[in-house]
């Protein structure tokens, strides 16, 4: 038993072939699940008969094209309704059936019961029992290495049935037949599937070399309106979103500076030209002309005339003190002009 | 009023640009000789710390050397220039060389002897009476062509 049991689980995925007896129910019910079960095998036996025999003449099933059928059943008549009466007629006898056999079973065990009651004829029946339980303890001993035999065929013949099987269905059309993808989408907890994925693993397996060498970004960036796009772009709002005192803040004016070269960009530039041209542009003599003549004729001018008054105040000043003559001072212009 | 004799007040603020003058000369002689200092030693460079007996005796040669060149060029000084007045002789005449420096010399020497021409009837300093020469107004960039 223990064998029997074992060896189905090694095969993984197959279910086991055999389960723990259940206590036998019974027999009345058991013959009447078993003809339910029978009719309902050849009702779709017939069914699926009659679609193969439909298939093979070109046409499509009844099913197919009427779906709704289903919701408003019309009565049988005809060949369908007398075969119906028959199997309904055919379940009654069988339960009938079943009901007597099971009462005439009764009976005759209560009748067995007391035929075998005397010693002579229990003797040679319990040495019948005994033997038919040897033949039965070789057979259980038996069992297991029969199952395992069984079991060991089935490995090979299941997959090799399987096979045929799937190559006579279109599985793809099968999924999109009968599978309902959205159910099954709101089945699936997304979020625990993304939790179990290591997506650094992921993305350390992707090479982005390759990938990246076999983007051609000339072709994508031809195909890219770049025209239309900077036509249709706020120019002044970004820039004025941006903040260039921040940027500047973090910009080594300093780093910037000692990787300039200076001296080169001096040499290269003309010096003495650029100097001529300033020169000449600026006409430095014609501005401190001007300035020195500005200077001379409005604040120079204006101290001397102010000192001269003061000179003759204080001479005026000084000769009254002295009780001169106003006249002798100073000498007249006329006199003292410089030859 | 070109030509006349100028006052005291014309020739004290003339005077004492001149002075601002030769201190300004004085710091850039200073500054230079420190320069020279520091090229030719410039890791013991120190500034150097003249005496004041040193830097008035180099002040006052300065403002004669200055005088003199000024007064036989053109009779007029930096701040003579700045006011319009003029040094001339007794004839009116430029100032030859000796005149100049004996002249340079007694204001350098004297120089509170400028205050005497506010009192002189003919607007004399000290150094005009003793030197012979007067300053006059001459606001003209140039000395007149002198006859003869």
């Amino acid at each position: 038993m223990e064998h029997g049991a074992t060896a189905p689980r090694s095969l993984g995925k197959v279910v086991p072939l055999r389960v723990a007896a259940q206590p036998p129910p019974p027999l009345e019910q058991l013959v009447e699940q078993g003809l339910r079960i029978a009719i309902g095998l050849g009702a779709l036996a017939t069914e699926v008969l009659s679609e193969a025999v439909a298939r093979t003449l070109g046409r499509e099933p009844l099913g197919e094209t009427e779906p709704a059928a289903e919701e408003s059943p019309h009565p049988a008549t005809g060949l369908p309704l007398v075969a119906g009466a028959a199997i309904g007629l055919g379940l009654e006898v069988a339960r009938w059936s079943a009901r007597a056999a099971t009462t005439a079973f009764r009976s005759a065990e209560l009748f067995f019961g007391l035929v075998t009651s005397p010693e002579p004829v229990r003797a040679p029946l319990e040495q019948a029992s005994s033997r038919l339980g040897w033949l039965d303890d070789r057979w259980r001993e038996q069992r297991p290495r029969d199952e395992e035999a069984a079991a060991a065929f089935l490995r090979l013949l299941i997959p090799q049935v399987v096979d045929a099987t799937m190559d006579q269905i279109d599985l793809n059309e099968l999924v999109a037949e009968r599978l309902e993808i959205d159910r099954v989408v709101e089945l699936i907890d997304l979020d625990h599937v993304i939790a179990r994925i290591d997506l650094d693993a992921l993305v350390e397996g992707i090479d982005i070399d390759r990938i990246v060498r076999r983007i051609d970004l000339a072709a994508i960036v031809d195909r890219v309106p770049v025209d239309d796009i900077v036509t249709r772009l706020d120019l002044d709002a970004i820039v004025a979103r941006v903040d260039i005192d921040g940027v500047v803040s973090r910009v080594d004016i300093q780093a910037v500076a000692d990787r300039i070269d200076l001296q080169r960009l001096v040499r290269r530039l003309d010096l003495a030209t650029i100097s001529n041209q300033v020169i000449e542009e600026i006409d430095l003599t014609g501005i401190i002309q001007e300035a020195m003549g500005s200077m001379t004729t409005e604040t120079v001018g204006g101290l001397r005339v102010q000192s001269m008054n003061a000179d003759r105040a204080i001479a005026r000043l000084v000769g009254r003190v002295l009780g001169r003559d106003q006249d002798d001072t100073p000498d007249p212009p006329e006199q003292r002009e410089p030859r | 009023m070109q030509g006349q004799r100028a006052g005291i007040v014309s020739r004290f603020l003339a005077d004492a640009i001149d002075f601002f003058v030769v201190v300004a000369a004085l710091i850039g002689v200073y500054l230079g000789y420190a320069v020279f200092r520091f090229l030719l030693e410039p890791r013991r460079f120190t500034w150097p710390e003249p005496s004041s007996l040193y830097l008035g005796t180099l002040g006052w040669i300065l403002l004669i050397l200055y005088l003199t060149v000024a007064w036989a060029n053109t009779g007029r000084t930096f701040g003579k220039r700045v006011l319009g007045l003029r040094v001339v002789t007794s004839e009116d005449d430029r100032l030859p060389l000796w005149q100049a420096f004996a002249r340079a010399c007694l204001c350098a020497l004297f120089p509170i002897g400028l205050f005497w021409s506010a009192v002189s009837g003919r607007n004399a300093s000290i150094q005009d009476l003793i030197a012979r020469t007067h300053v006059i107004y001459d606001w003209r960039p140039k000395l007149p062509p002198l006859e003869g």
